[in-house]
């Protein structure tokens, strides 16, 4: 049997047309703050970040399934929780590029690896997302919030999938020089198994689940 | 608009048309869900004692007897009880060896394998090792000095008594031979000292009593040797041997079996043998064989059988045929005894929620199982034992609802 294409879907595909229509918006250069440095532009009420500002975030740390959800169980039984929850490994490098004094697009690459409950497979994901950030600056402190929309290949034994993915998540870095910035991150990462059930060499539509998952990361942020 | 922002502008269409690739196209060939997969996997909690990175060689529960004896790494035994863990026996002092390669109970004792040589402890009247210190053990003669001793077997002997059986090798060479303890049960002796020349055996991987019916003239042990099966006649000459001469032209090339199965069917025996790609079966006028299996395009190599009893869930039974492969193959079940085909157990589905059990999710889907035991009076319940390649010991036991095994770790 067919279903239609869950909310999620819809979701992905207006954040990804709306991602244009973002990104070329910042005319508004602040020029007269170029020659300020850093850590003076709050003092002096300029803003902190301007359009073209580019960065690179590289990221470690770890990922857990929170749980399962499940569309086609029982009400009160479709959040599934596995029944022993392991702890695996994640590693990201991010591109960011200011569009405004605070608002950020970019790309990130990811990667994961996460034991089974018995240890005995791995599952592992790669996402590949297109990112929206605000970023709140307390000099030295930075408190970037972001979101993400973006593809995920993931593996677990001779299983293969790839399907849409969204995240969320903030953070709060220190900026240790004018280039360099340290903190840390969590996010949510929201992964989407989509089965219609209309092939005869796939799983039935049963087998539809979505996947959430908490990471925290220690991060490095270069300004350039 | 400068250049920055251009390419700021470019490279957002090129994310976009990322996200909608994915959005579009999304794909799984396999019959599971991932996540589905990963909830039906159980949590293994259970562990009795087995390391679970053991190689169990041998698993048994003598004739009548309160106890189970496993081989998995040093000898270990455990009450026959709901809550009993294992106990391990220390190695014996005399051997530099201190796992050992074979067990087998036979009689009041247990006999096991540590590096050359055969060791024995005696059991009490209830059933229990007399000792677990490693001076307990005794040592058993008979082997020559250049001789090896490989694996242990029991089989009915040319009286018709009850026999231990022992696989001997020469040293630096690779022609086995075979012993069997004497009557005293101090020492063996040889039955088949290492053949020479083309008859001589590359290995001795099972010996059982076959009475065959095309034959009815000739009885005597089949040695079950690799690439071929030979044939001891009890009326001939100890040192006398043959090569079987049933063995089909179809057979492979390089079966390689392994262990034999003697199944009574209503009075006939049946033998089944374990094989590269194959499970064989003999029943006294026709050789049959299952299909040929692979594994992500490997041949399954077969290592282990038994038969066992399963009940379903109308409350009638049927008598299935449980495969251990040697590799990363995992199990498989036969349909039906008569080996049209095998197939991987069935697992439950996934909606049938969590902690209901998966057969494939736990190790033994992912390793060899060198040995079976079949215990139909466990604490009131019929269940199997799967002794693996480096995952430890397995009790399987067959829910009819699921129509699947639950397997707990020992």
């Amino acid at each position: 049997m067919r279903r239609k294409a869950p909310f999620s879907v819809s979701l992905t595909i207006a954040f990804a047309l709306a991602l244009p229509l973002i990104a070329p918006g910042g005319a508004y250069a602040q020029e007269e703050g170029e020659n300020i440095p850093e850590a003076e532009r709050e003092v002096v009420g300029v803003p902190f970040y301007e359009l073209g500002d580019q960065n690179l975030m590289i990221g470690l740390g770890s990922t857990t399934l929170l749980f399962v959800h499940n569309p086609y169980a029982d009400p009160g039984e479709r959040a599934q929780r596995l029944d022993r929850t392991r702890i695996g490994g994640l590693g990201f490098l991010r591109w960011n590029a200011f569009v405004g004094e605070n608002i950020s697009v970019g790309a990130e690459l990811s990667g994961s690896f996460m034991s089974s409950p018995n240890r005995h497979r791995t599952l592992f994901q790669v996402p590949i997302t297109a990112r929206l950030g605000y970023t709140f600056v307390r000099y030295p402190f930075e408190f970037p919030v972001h979101m993400g929309l973006g593809i995920n290949f993931m593996t677990l034994e001779e299983r293969f999938y790839f399907g849409p993915t969204a995240q969320a998540g903030g953070g709060v870095l220190y900026n240790a020089t004018a280039d360099w910035a340290f903190g840390l991150e969590t996010r949510y990462s929201w992964v989407p198994e989509n089965y219609t059930g209309g092939r005869d060499d796939g799983p039935e539509d049963t087998d539809t689940r979505f996947g959430n998952f908490l990471q925290i990361n220690l991060v490095a942020r270069y300004n350039f | 608009m400068n250049n920055k922002g251009a390419i700021i502008r470019n490279l957002t269409i090129l994310l976009t048309a990322i996200v909608l690739s994915g959005v579009i196209a999304s794909c799984n060939r396999q019959p599971t869900g991932i996540f589905a997969s990963l909830e039906t996997e159980i949590d293994v909690e259970e562990d009795r004692g087995i390391p679970n990175d053991a190689t169990v060689t041998a698993i048994v529960r003598p004739d009548g007897g309160n106890y189970l004896f496993a081989a998995a790494g040093g000898i270990h035994y455990r009450e026959v009880g709901a809550a009993t863990e294992w106990t391990r026996i220390a190695s014996p002092d005399g051997s530099d060896v201190k796992t050992t390669s074979a067990m087998r109970v036979f009689g009041d004792t247990i006999y096991a394998i540590f590096g050359r040589e055969v060791y024995s402890i005696d059991l009490d009247d209830d059933g229990e090792p007399e000792g677990t210190s490693s001076d307990d053990w005794q040592p058993v003669g008979g082997l020559a000095d250049d001789q090896k001793a490989h694996r242990l077997f029991t089989a009915i002997d040319a009286n018709g008594d009850d026999a231990l059986y022992l696989s001997v090798s020469v040293e630096d060479t690779s022609r086995y031979g075979l012993y069997q303890l004497n009557d005293n049960d101090d020492e063996f002796k040889p039955v088949v000292s290492p053949p020479e020349g083309d008859d001589a055996w590359d290995h001795v991987y099972d010996v059982v009593r076959y009475q065959d019916p095309d034959d009815p003239n000739e009885d005597g042990l089949w040695i079950i040797a690799g690439d071929s099966i030979f044939f001891v006649d009890d009326n001939d000459d100890v040192d006398e041997i043959k090569p079987k001469a049933q063995r089909p032209d179809e057979w492979p090339s390089t079966p390689k079996f392994r262990q034999a199965y003697l199944y009574d069917d209503d009075g006939d025996d049946v033998l089944y043998l374990a094989g590269n790609g194959r499970i064989v079966r003999y029943d006294g006028s026709d050789w049959q064989r299952s299909d040929d299996h692979e594994v992500r395009n490997e041949t399954v190599e077969f290592r282990s059988l038994t038969v066992m009893s399963i009940e379903d869930a109308n409350g009638s039974s049927y008598e299935t045929l449980l495969a251990g492969s040697r590799s990363r193959a995992g199990l498989f079940e036969a349909v039906d005894l008569e080996l049209v085909n095998l197939r991987r157990p069935l697992r439950p589905q996934a909606e049938q929620g969590v902690g209901t059990g998966n057969y494939e999710a736990t190790a033994l889907s992912i390793t060899g199982v060198k040995t079976f035991l079949v215990d139909d009076d466990h604490d009131e319940e019929r269940v199997v034992f799967a002794g693996s390649v480096g995952a430890g010991l397995w009790r399987g036991s067959y829910d009819s609802e699921l129509e699947s095994f639950i397997w707990m770790r020992e």
